[in-house]
Order: structure tokens, then sequence, then C-alpha cells
């Protein structure tokens, strides 16, 4: 039975599940979907119910039928080389490739297409994350400029966010969660929609990485002194365990949420409670687990297998 | 016109130039000497774009890439 693991090429985190799972003696193929078709070719034939066929990339050629697990780690989107009817031939390949892959029985996927897309809605995570017992911040989203500024009245400070999380690209920019200032203009907020929450006095941040049912728990004390950790030199992590008061909630929230994977953000108040922010579910554990030494990338490995 | 959220973006962080290359025989990238990036943690920390410090390398841990439809 083989692994397949959905990446770019350049995404070294995938290396570091796929060094394990070589160590581990694990048949794996790596491949971008954004190269089928092309340097990835696909056949499959329906009959009679059931879905038949292989996949290859390079020399290596797997049976669909043999794929024990599926791990989509940031892949390219099918048909990226598409140079006629770009759309149309992308989308007949997002069909194809994982058209053919959902209809095999018994794939364990970390995480599944459907979930992951739902996961990335961040209204959606916060309902989830309050329906099973997590606290979370107020927020607002609006293009309503007298809302927003209502908003940060009654509930500032308040910070501003990208919704989404994607950073503008065009041209590229990052876009770091940041403080409102007092007396700001609102206007603005007619031109798209925005995202204001209220800030929480925290102390310290946490990223509790999630795999299956394993909790991996890094909690950074500096955090205090910073906004968004992401764009801060000099954060340090430790590993701490995980409140019994927050396990089975981050448990529920995940099974909820359909996701065998995530990187869950949270903030810790002056009484030590957890707030949730977000969850990522397809969050960098990298850089956390060569700060702590939390083994995520063998947990990955071991999921998938 | 500019949308509000943007007035507090930034400068992207640099990309770099990464000194290691995809294997697609071992499915791994490596140093030009072979040697495997994934065990070699000075310089997978100190690469861009995949690895994410809590620095000012690029930390796309919210964005949601489109891979799915």
């Amino acid at each position: 039975m083989t692994v397949l693991v959905l990446s770019c090429p350049e995404d070294i985190t995938a290396d570091l599940v796929i060094d394990r799972l070589s160590t581990m003696g694990v048949p794996v193929l790596r491949f971008d979907p954004a190269d089928f078709p092309g340097r990835v070719g696909l056949s499959t034939s329906y009959t009679k119910g059931t879905i038949t066929g292989s996949i290859t990339h390079g020399r290596r050629t797997v049976d669909v039928a043999d794929v024990r697990s599926i791990w989509i780690r940031r892949p390219g989107r099918p048909g990226g080389g598409a140079t006629v009817q770009r759309g149309w031939t992308a989308h007949e390949c997002d069909h194809a490739l994982y058209g053919a892959l959902r209809a095999q029985p018994g794939i364990r996927w970390m995480n599944h297409p459907d979930a992951q897309r739902a996961a990335r809605y961040k209204a959606g995570q916060l309902c989830t994350a309050h329906a099973v017992g997590l606290s979370t911040p107020d927020l607002v989203i609006t293009t309503v400029p007298a809302d927003a500024e209502a908003f940060a009245t009654r509930s500032g400070p308040v910070v501003c966010k990208s919704i989404s999380g994607r950073h503008p690209d065009d041209p590229p920019a990052a876009l770091p969660t940041t403080l409102v200032p007092p007396g700001a203009d609102f206007s603005a907020v007619a031109h798209a929609p925005t995202c204001l929450q209220r800030r929480v006095a925290k102390v310290a941040d946490i990223r509790l990485t999630v795999v299956g049912d394993r909790l991996f728990c890094a909690r950074s004390d500096t955090g205090h002194r910073v906004l968004d950790w992401r764009f801060e030199e000099g954060v340090e992590w430790r590993n701490v365990p995980v409140p019994e008061s927050i396990g089975p909630k981050v448990r529920a929230f995940m099974a909820a949420s359909g996701l065998a994977y995530g990187a869950l953000d949270f903030v810790v108040d002056e009484a030590e409670g957890w707030h949730f922010l977000e969850c990522n579910p397809a969050g960098q554990f990298g850089f956390i687990e060569l700060t702590t030494g939390q083994p995520v990338a063998l947990a990955i490995a071991e999921w998938l297998t | 016109m500019q949308p509000f959220a943007l007035r507090f973006s930034q400068a992207p962080p640099d990309a770099g130039h990464p000194s290691f290359r995809y294997d697609g025989e071992r499915q791994l990238n490596v140093q030009p000497d072979g040697s495997r990036v994934a065990r070699q943690t000075s310089i997978w920390m100190a690469t861009p774009l995949s690895t994410s410090t809590a620095g000012s390398k690029v930390h796309r841990d919210d964005d949601d890439h489109e891979y799915v439809h």
C-alpha cells in the first residue's frame, strides 16, 4: 500500500514526513497535481461500480486501488500546465484526478478535500469552536463603515486581520494581524469586507498542532509583547501540556470539522484562560518541531500508514 | 479605493534563493552534495516560504491554497 503526498516540489515541510516514511519502508508517491497532465499521468476506468487505474510520475506508477492514504500538503492546482482553455482544462484535470481518488473506498485523507475547504472559512471555525465550548473573541466582518466603527467603539481595542488568511499577491504583500489605532477612519471598509476582532489582552500564544488523536502543544510567553508572532524575530516556543479543560474540546472541534490535521492558534489571558483564534487546516509545523522537538512529522507519517 | 485592511500591509519578506534542489528520484530536496535538506536543521529553518520560522520569514499558515475545488 502506498502513501500519496500531493505537494509542490519545493515544499520541504513535505520532506520531513517523506523522510520518515522512507525510513519506515513505506512506499510513497509524491507529485504535484499542477504537473497533471504532463509529468503526471492518470488513466482510470469505470466498470460495475469500481474505478480502476493508475497514476504515473516519472518512473513510479501506483495503482489507485493500492493507495492507503493521501496527505494534501499544499499542492498546486491540477492542470497548471494547460495552455489552451486553461480554466476548463484545469477543471477537467481536477475532476479526473480528485474524482478518481475520491472514488476509492477506504483511503485515509489528511485532510479530506471537502473538510479542508470548509475549514478555511473563519466564520464557520468560530461557530464550531464556540459549539464545542471553546472561548472565542467577538468578531465582525463587514463592508459597512458605521458597523465597523461601532464594533471598534463597543469592543475595542480591536485588531484587523485577513478574513481568508491569504496575503495580497498583486503586488505581493504581507498582512499581519494589526491593532487598529484609536480614531481610525473606517470609510475604506466599504471597499472590501473587513474583519475586526476584539483584541484579547494576552500573556502568551499557543500553537496546538493536532495529528489524528495526538495533540502537540507549544507555548510562547514572549507573545504578549507582539500582536502577530508570525512576523516577529526571536519568538521562542516550549512544550506545554494541553489543559484538561481544552483537550476534549479541541478533539471535538476536529471531529466536528472532519479534520485529521490542524494547527490551532490560541491566546492566553492573565487568568490563564484560553481563547481560540483560528485553525489552520494546512498549517505549518516544521518550525515548531525543530524548535521544540515535538515529533509532528513522525506522527503524520504514522497516521498515514 | 484601497481596502481598509490593506493599510496595514507590509512588504513581503524576501523569499531568498535556496541552495537546494528537488531530487525527483528520491522525492526529496537535497543539497548540492546530495544530503537531505530535511535533516539539516539550520538550512531548513533559514528557508522561507515553506518553513516558517517564527520570524521574518514568510509564514503561510493561514494562506488558503486553493488546491481543491
